[in-house]
């Protein structure tokens, strides 16, 4: 039996087609910082214009506890905190740092050190065994580490568990359910032993004695890197999901894994489960063990681009998009993340942050044109939360937001499920997404 | 059973059936009568029907009971009847009528297709707020208007359209009573209701961009930089500029329109021709 | 930059599944149906079945491009897909005229009146179906006798075996099976053969076109209310024109229920309602009328038999 949710989901054709290597991209000579870049309240920034900071210096501290501190990708000067816009065209609040040349190969030999002294495979327990939940917390909120999945919540947040809380089980989210996206994958493939010892971490932090390394069965390198990694691990397990969208999803993924089901406007805690992504494992680990603070992160450049250009980047966060070596087919939606949830970019001289897990180029397809709803039950089939999409996105769209509450709106995921599966093209989440935000007030 | 017989006997018996029906509708008609203030009736009969919802009533016909239930205009107001109406119901309550400034939208941006040009194209459903969540539109501007047309589709008194060559929302202000329903419907907050102003004459800032002055300006050549000329004009200090923006305090304002003529960018609308700049040229 | 990047929504990537592919589709699965009736029908049988086509098409053509003045949506293979139906319904021997009656009335007042395409509350098919059988109950039900192999069937008519039943002149249990499974009894066009149905029906599933919840419920209604009351239910399922409309008529997406569990109730009363119209009404056939009768409470079961929500609400309210 393999496992896996119980209600809707999609079979989106997976294409995994970038290498699964990861390159060490250069470090920007120019970085810019947006202070929101996770959830919870913006950063403070510590630095003005002028000042000199060194790489993985912090430069913008918590303003309140759900929040995450800013580190400098670059040594450099802070050339101003000012409104930078956005792939999306808005423009957000950000600090911006330049480098000089010599700043910039300081910079870069030592980077070149810090990733060829890493010995990946090994997976060395001594670390967790030694240090308490609370230093391990404490590094973690130095390093600003915030879910690497793309939801962006602060780490030390998530970890903050009271015993009372009774947390059962770590799972660790590698499903990367997301078309075309494989950064979690050629992590997995490439540091192994590492994403266990920060695992270990993280469990010994939130004081949990169980976790479950959960992925989907399309990604049967890294498993056996895992599994391998795992040896002689008795707290730490590994379960392949099936393959099927969203798989993921925070709730999807306890269900598939404990069997237990979140009820709606609940954590995952409520019924004692701690979701975090792989790719925050790596970051703890790096943050506790080699003390760098999250200023890089691994990224897929992917989608209809030149075969050669499918890669896994390691780049700094504040890395404008624009310097990936990549050509444009023609006409193009570029998407920061992946194609089902990912934002659609009009500008590419907007910089990586900490929540990017890619970018997905795709050819610009034919124009949606909206046909009338049949009422097929495609997206009654796919909704992973057992919703009425159709029902909704009318709603959305005739501002009927009462109606929309009570049939449970705000349970929506915005997988984009529905809006996928419609055989008459409606942009059924578009409308959703509406309700839920005038739903509200 | 001749033909002549059934005729006569389906005759009668329709007749007695209704008969009683009348009876009995007339009996429950007498003793289930609800002995209700006529003058909610009247009221009603005054007010648009529109159910709009700018009185803070569920609708025309909440506003008339709350009327009548309160015995006064504290408070209430029907923006979309207009002052006579509103007369007309002071005199149907028998109280004073208070005089409510009439508002109207307008709308804060001038970035038409000439002034603002379209960068991006746009791929999605047709509506302001699902723009608005995406990005930016289809402008580099992500204050501006997106065009689509949301405030049109939620105005009840078809006071709004939009423009062909500009794209931009037209008020008619013949038509529109101040409601504010597109106001709320706005997701830029773009649209404002301001007092009709003496004389019909308004003068009002058509930009919401906080940008810098030299980024708003390459984006839209409408937009206002925030250079602070028209704060220094204004004879009765009712311009402000914040966020590299200015705003003219519409209760400040005597419309004079020296403020016009000072803009570098044409942000500034007004409701008449702009005699000082004409006087300046002369 | 030549390169232009687009502002999309999510999910910028969607399903190669269209409204058209399915149409189609099931226009295929009735292809062993519709050449089942050429062959015992032959000729007759072609007229009525270009005929209905023809001016379902064109009805729905005229009406989008000169009365709502819009894009037409011929494309889409909802017509041809009624027109076949309606064909099927049809006995072969129908006056060509009467043929053409019923496909406008079928599109114009089943279908287009309502808005075209998804906004329907009946199955257009059926709403023509029932209008020549009010209108012309003889010419009906007077169905010409198959006969094999292609040939000029003016020959002999006769009465269906369920109106056969149902005057009493013929005991159900005396049917052979094999006759009905392979179609030389007399019936409706698509009646003939069950088993040419039941292959466009593993076609659909195999697809996954329609839902299996449908005609299975269908048929298990019939089979309760037959077998409560005594009667041979395999004869039930295979005469008439229960398997074309369980299969066919009863998944039509636009008046079929949105959820499984919908569509379970759905076609549980489908059955039942036929079942009962069949041994008690005064048709001697009565899928079409279930149908119809049940597409008029597809509302209201979309809006009692909701989904399996994730975290039913129940729970909500008690803790709050």
């Amino acid at each position: 039996m393999r496992y896996s949710f119980k209600i809707g989901g999609i079979h989106p054709a997976p294409n995994k087609i970038a290498s699964r290597r990861i390159e060490i991209f250069p470090l920007p000579m120019r970085a810019s910082l947006p202070l929101t870049q996770h959830i919870g309240a913006p950063s403070k920034a510590i630095v003005g214009k002028g000042d000199k900071v060194k790489r993985g210096q912090l430069i913008a501290e918590n303003s309140s506890f759900v929040s995450a501190g800013l580190h400098a990708p670059v040594s450099g000067t802070v050339v101003g905190v000012e409104d930078i816009v956005m792939p999306w065209g808005k423009s957000s609040r950000s600090i911006v740092i330049s480098a000089t040349e010599e700043e910039h190969l300081e910079d870069s030999h030592d980077r070149e050190k810090y990733w060829c002294d890493m010995i990946p495979s090994i997976c060395d327990r001594s670390l967790s065994e030694r240090l308490t939940a609370d230093e391990i917390r404490t590094k973690i909120l130095q390093a600003g580490i915030v879910g690497l999945g793309g939801a962006t919540f602060p780490s030390h947040v998530k970890l903050s568990i009271k015993p009372e809380q009774k947390p059962e089980v770590l799972i660790i989210n590698a499903c990367e359910c997301e078309p075309y996206l494989m950064c979690d994958d050629a992590l997995m493939c490439t540091y192994p032993g590492r994403i266990a010892e920060g695992v270990e971490l993280m469990m010994k932090a939130g004081g949990i004695p169980r976790a479950v390394i959960a992925m989907e069965d399309n990604k049967p390198e890294a498993a056996a890197a895992m599994r391998e990694a795992l040896q002689e691990n008795k707290d730490i397990s590994l379960r392949i999901l099936k393959t099927k969208y969203p798989q993921g999803g925070e709730k999807q993924l306890v269900e598939a894994v404990t069997g237990r089901r979140i009820e709606s406007g609940k954590l995952p805690l409520s019924v004692g489960v701690v979701v975090n992504n792989v790719a925050t494992a790596f970051a703890v680990w790096q943050a506790v063990a080699t003390s760098q603070a999250l200023i890089e992160r691994v990224i897929t450049v992917t989608g209809d681009i030149a075969a050669g250009e499918r890669k896994n980047y390691m780049v700094a966060i504040g890395t404008p998009f624009s310097s990936l070596p990549l050509t444009l087919p023609g006409e193009a939606i570029a998407i920061v993340g992946g194609p089902m949830m990912g934002r659609s970019a009009v500008r590419l001289d907007a910089p990586v942050m900490k929540g990017t897990s890619g970018l997905t180029v795709l050819k610009r397809p034919e124009r949606r044109q909206p046909l009338a709803c049949v009422r097929c039950g495609a997206c009654v089939d796919a909704c992973p939360m057992g919703l009425e999409p159709y029902l909704l996105s009318t709603y959305g769209r005739l501002r009927m937001w009462d109606e929309a509450r009570e049939n449970d709106v705000f349970d929506c995921l915005e997988c984009g499920a529905c809006s996928y599966s419609c055989p008459s093209d409606r942009p059924i989440l578009d409308y959703i997404r509406v309700a839920k935000q005038r739903a509200k007030l | 059973m001749s033909s002549e017989h059934i005729f006569i006997y389906t005759l009668v018996l329709m007749g007695l059936l209704g008969l009683v029906g009348a009876i009995v509708l007339y009996l429950t008609a007498k003793k289930f009568k609800v002995v209700e203030d006529p003058r909610i009736d009247q009221i009603e009969g005054l007010l648009p029907g529109a159910n709009c919802g700018a009185c803070g009533c569920k609708g025309c016909r909440d506003f008339a009971c709350e009327c009548v239930r309160r015995g006064n205009l504290d408070g209430l107001t029907c923006p979309g009847a207009g002052a006579a109406a509103m007369k007309n119901i002071a005199s149907i309550l028998g109280v004073d009528s208070v005089d409510a400034a009439r508002n109207i939208a307008v709308l804060k941006c001038n970035g038409s297709c000439g002034a603002r040009p379209l960068t991006y194209e746009y791929d999605g459903a047709s509506s302001c707020a699902v723009m608005d969540a995406v990005g930016c539109g289809t402008s580099a501007c992500s204050y501006g208007c997106l065009g689509c047309g949301d405030c049109v589709s939620v105005c009840r008194f078809g006071a709004l359209r939009i423009d062909e060559s500009s794209k931009l929302p037209v008020v008619d202000e013949k038509t529109c009573t101040g409601c504010g329903v597109c106001v709320r419907e706005c997701p830029r907050h773009l649209i404002e209701l301001r007092p009709e102003g003496r004389r019909n004459r308004r003068v009002w800032v058509a930009c919401s961009s906080r940008d810098k002055g030299a980024v708003a300006r390459k984006i839209c050549s409408a937009a206002c930089i925030g250079c602070g000329k028209c704060a220094k004009v204004c004879p009765f200090g009712a311009i402000e500029v914040t966020d590299n923006l200015s705003y003219i305090n519409p209760d400040l304002c005597k419309a004079c329109g020296k403020c016009l003529g000072v803009c570098p960018t044409g942000s500034i609308c007004a409701t008449f021709e702009n005699i000082t700049k004409d006087k300046a040229t002369e | 930059m030549t390169e232009k990047l687009i502002l999309s929504t999510t999910p910028h990537i969607h399903t190669s599944r269209t409204v058209r592919g399915a149409m189609l589709h099931v226009v295929l699965a009735l292809l062993p149906a519709v050449f089942c009736s050429l062959y015992f029908f032959g000729l007759p049988a072609l007229a009525v079945l270009c005929v209905s086509v023809a001016v379902c098409v064109f009805t729905e053509w005229f009406i989008t491009r000169y009365m709502l003045r819009r894009p037409s949506t011929v494309g889409d293979f909802s017509a041809v897909l009624t027109g076949i139906l309606l064909a099927l319904n049809l006995p072969a021997n129908l006056p060509l005229w009467m043929v053409a009656a019923g496909a406008v009335m079928a599109l114009g007042i089943g279908k287009m009146a309502f808005g075209g395409l998804g906004c329907n509350i009946f199955n257009p098919a059926l709403v023509g179906r029932v209008f020549l059988l009010i209108s012309f109950p003889v010419a009906m039900t007077c169905w010409p006798l198959p006969e094999a192999g292609f040939g000029d069937a003016d020959g002999a008519t006769g009465a269906t075996v369920l109106s056969l039943v149902k005057l009493g002149q013929l005991n159900p249990s005396l049917l052979p099976e094999s006759d009905m499974l392979w179609g030389s009894m007399g019936g409706s066009m698509g009646e003939v053969s069950a088993l040419a149905l039941l292959a466009g029906f593993v076609y659909l599933l195999f697809l996954r076109v329609i839902k299996w919840q449908i005609p299975v419920a269908v048929v298990a209604g019939l089979a309760i209310v037959d077998v409560l009351a005594g009667y041979p239910v395999l004869y039930d399922i295979f005469s008439g024109g229960l398997l074309l409309g369980a299969i066919f008529m009863a998944t039509d997406y636009v008046t079929s229920p949105m959820t499984r569990r919908g569509m379970i109730v759905y076609g549980l009363f489908i059955g039942i309602i036929t079942a009962a119209i069949r041994r008690w009404g005064a048709y001697p056939e009565g899928m079409s009328f279930a149908i119809l009768i049940m597409n008029g409470f597809t509302p209201l079961i979309n809006r009692y038999m909701k989904p399996h929500r994730f975290s039913p609400k129940k729970k909500k309210e008690a803790l709050a």
